[in-house]
């Protein structure tokens, strides 16, 4: 009796994040998270620039960058983007993104914004790490042809000199 | 299994959940910018109750959130507000005075910043590693309402 209320209980909450909005954007930021990374040692050149080339469906036509002591802010095409991305893979032997408490805010039925941090560790061959630092991001996304992308990754100052 | 063991074992999650969650907080410590106080890599835990009937003191070792619990900041607290804080060839001033710091075993001279107010509500914190360069440094002033607590050890 208690392990079939239990059952029940869980695949409702299943079904009920899986299904709406909010879940679908998290799934977004998830999968963006996980493309952009390059972890696995075996990953060879074309299955990274399959992964590159796959990020092109994350971003709006125009995304940009506002991020605090970066030199590259500005605004990119997705296709530039997933150039960047390729070029900073092939540079290093390991790059990480986690992203960590996201909180999904629907500002209309087209527009959201994503509240969380993003965890960025990259290495060298050797395992020497070269950046190891994390940002609070505030991101914004816009419903097209019924997908969620991305507008804008503004960062978040949590301590100001 | 019998009803009293799944009380039981509901009960002593739920305590473990408002414990560890809430109120004890585990945490893995990774960077330098806490040297020597905190090792690179450690482990302490948050203890949420340290502000609870109390603001924190320049001194306090504080814990900051980011956007939410899963990723923190360590850091001291050097200024709280309305203090000013500068920096001249390595040593902190706050209003004006230079700071004894004994929990600073790596200085360089080369930090260096303008006097800079604290804002009510907002508090000023730093890293006890001046020996890192202070662009790579991570500190400043942040609202007091990112403090989770304090580490236990």
């Amino acid at each position: 009796m208690v392990s079939c209320v239990i059952a029940v209980a869980v695949a409702g909450t299943v079904l009920l994040l899986s299904k709406g909005p909010k879940a679908k954007i998290r799934r977004a930021c998830k999968d963006l998270a996980s493309r952009v990374s390059a972890v696995s040692e075996g990953e060879g050149e074309q299955k990274r620039a399959l992964k590159a080339f796959g990020l092109r469906k994350y971003f709006a036509a125009e995304c940009e960058l506002a991020l605090r002591n970066f030199e590259h802010n500005g605004t990119y095409t997705p296709k530039e983007i997933a150039g960047s991305v390729m070029r900073m893979r092939s540079r290093f032997e390991r790059v990480e993104v986690k992203l960590y408490d996201l909180s999904v805010t629907l500002e209309s039925a087209q527009r959201a914004r994503v509240h969380l941090t993003a965890r960025v560790e990259v290495k060298r061959s050797g395992g020497q790490a070269v950046r190891s630092e994390a940002r609070e991001l505030l991101c914004s996304v816009q419903k097209e042809e019924g997908e969620w992308k991305f507008t804008r990754f503004e960062e978040v100052a949590v301590l100001r000199k | 299994m019998t009803s009293r063991r799944i009380i039981r074992l509901v009960a002593v999650g739920t305590a473990a959940y408002i414990l560890f969650g809430h109120i004890c907080i585990p945490m893995r410590i990774r960077g330098r910018s806490m040297l020597p106080t905190y090792s690179a890599r450690g482990v302490a835990c948050c203890w949420t109750p340290a502000y609870w009937f109390s603001e924190p003191q320049r001194g306090d070792v504080v814990v900051i959130r980011m956007a939410g619990r899963e990723v923190m900041m360590l850091k001291r607290v050097v200024a709280v507000e309305g203090d000013t804080v500068a920096f001249r060839d390595g040593v902190l001033y706050v209003n004006g005075e230079p700071q004894k710091e004994p929990y600073v075993k790596h200085r360089s001279r080369e930090w260096n910043l303008p006097a800079r107010k604290v804002n009510e509500g907002y508090i000023y914190v730093v890293g006890d590693n001046r020996g890192m360069a202070m662009e790579e440094h991570v500190f400043g002033r942040t609202s007091e309402k990112r403090i989770v607590g304090v580490p236990l050890w």
